[in-house]
């Protein structure tokens, strides 16, 4: 089931401290392997998940801009690191702080990308919130072949306000 | 100061300039190399200047180089440890090589935060590779050292470039590092790193470990920089605990404390990522 069809409620899951949703998925972003916390926070089977695409967890709160600097960064063979409003089933939603990591062959070609996500300090969410409410209502407020390049443009602006680059910024959130 | 035409050169003209360039050391170095032999009255053991090395990239590089440029192509085992570069130039040869050797210019912060990656990144190594008996945790540590090596000369030899990679992604018209310095200068500083090594002729496995193919050894070496560098950023990266999560799966013999316990973390923090990774789910393997 995409998100899309999916109603989402004000209704938040907290991620405990010592849970983490680990899964990986081919170089398309089509899941190929979940573990139980995955599945029981995403409310979908098991079944449901693997071959999906792993936006069947996208929250629509979620700017488009920071999907787009992760599959860049991965693409170009980085890891990301950022905070993830995600979308359950039930359309209860939780926030997890993602660790991607493309994984390599013997050749260095890379086969896929494997997933940690873990729970975000509250304080770091009240700040990314902030942040990405502005990145999406610049997205919105132009065409959407344009949205990704606005909301880059505002993530852009709040790094220079502070003097930081994007890791070092979510590392001190 | 770079001419304006240096700053026009690609990836190829870099490799040209620097490969022959007098590679410089840290300048606390020569004084550890001298308080070592007044401790020991002289006695010096290559275990202990080892130790020296491994905290100083540029003179680890400087040994591998003398020493390989020495050996003969046909006769002779490549070096790939610091031990072993140690070993063949000689306790002498080695207090010669960074006696002669002219300081790195410590006041560059960017210079000191690349160093500390590449030390760091190299301890880290060496713990987590021991953890497995079937590979050196020598090889894995000196590769891990030198990963950054094209950075590292680019800082001495050329600071207005990795300091206007550092510069894009401060001011926000990069997000990313590689997206930083192709903006910059139009190659990736991982990409000097191995056509340097692949120039000066180092051993293969070196070069193999820090290109980072799917092997134990290289996804050790690359998940230690990768460490490193989140340690540095920030001493409690929330990344932290993933990246124990990560080399767990490369080390399953491997116990959660041992992992964490060569982070240069404080002991509170490592407590957190002790009790955050501890719980079986977060070690087990999917399905």
């Amino acid at each position: 089931m995409k998100s899309r069809t999916i109603v989402p409620l004000d209704v938040e899951r907290t991620m405990r401290e010592d849970e983490y949703i680990v899964s990986t998925t081919d170089p398309q972003g089509r899941i190929t392997s979940v573990n139980d916390v995955f599945v029981d926070y995403s409310g979908y089977a098991r079944e449901e998940l693997l071959h999906a695409q792993h936006n069947i967890v996208r929250h629509p709160d979620m700017p488009r801009a920071v999907f787009w600097l992760l599959w860049h960064s991965l693409q170009n063979g980085e890891d990301f690191m950022g905070y993830v409003k995600n979308l359950g089933k039930d359309g209860t939603y939780y926030w997890v702080f993602a660790h991607v990591l493309p994984e390599r062959n013997a050749n260095g070609e890379i086969v896929g990308y494997r997933s940690v996500r873990r729970a975000p300090k509250r304080e770091a969410i009240a700040k990314v919130t902030s942040l990405y409410t502005r990145m999406q209502a610049a997205e919105q407020a132009v065409a959407p072949k344009d949205a990704i390049a606005a909301g880059l443009r505002v993530l852009g602006e709040a790094l220079a306000e502070q003097n930081l680059s994007y890791e070092e910024m979510v590392a001190r959130l | 100061m770079l001419a304006a035409h240096q700053l026009r050169w690609g990836i190829d003209q870099w490799v040209a300039f620097l490969k022959d360039k007098t590679i410089p050391v840290l300048p606390e170095t020569p004084g550890r190399l001298a308080a070592l032999q007044e401790h020991l009255d002289g006695n010096v053991a290559p275990r202990d200047v080892t130790a020296i090395v491994l905290q100083d990239p540029y003179l680890a590089l400087k040994l591998l180089l003398r020493v390989e440029g020495h050996r003969s192509k046909t006769l002779g085992q490549e070096t790939t440890t610091a031990l072993g570069a140690v070993l063949q130039a000689g306790i002498d040869g080695l207090l010669r090589t960074a006696a002669d050797a002219p300081p790195a210019d410590a006041t560059r912060a960017g210079l000191n935060d690349c160093v500390a990656r590449a030390v760091t990144a190299a301890r880290i190594a060496r713990a987590w590779a021991s953890q497995r008996s079937d590979i050196s945790s020598e090889e894995v540590a000196l590769a891990a050292l030198l990963a950054e090596s094209g950075e590292l000369l680019l800082w001495h030899f050329a600071p207005e470039l990795p300091q206007k990679a550092m510069d894009e992604l401060r001011s926000g018209r990069a997000l990313r590092t590689l997206q930083a310095q192709q903006q910059t200068v139009g190659f990736s500083f991982k990409q000097l790193s191995l056509t340097l090594v692949d120039a000066w002729a180092l051993p293969v496995l070196i070069a193999q470990l820090i290109r980072g193919a799917d092997t134990p050894r290289a996804n050790i070496a690359r998940l230690a920089g990768d460490t490193a560098r989140h340690v540095i950023t920030h001493p409690e990266n929330p990344a932290i605990p993933a990246d124990v999560v990560y080399v767990g799966r490369l080390i399953p013999g491997a116990s959660l404390e041992a992992l964490i316990a060569p982070l240069p973390i404080s002991a509170e923090f490592k407590q957190r990522v002790l009790l955050a990774v501890a719980r079986q789910g977060a070690h087990e393997d999917v399905k």
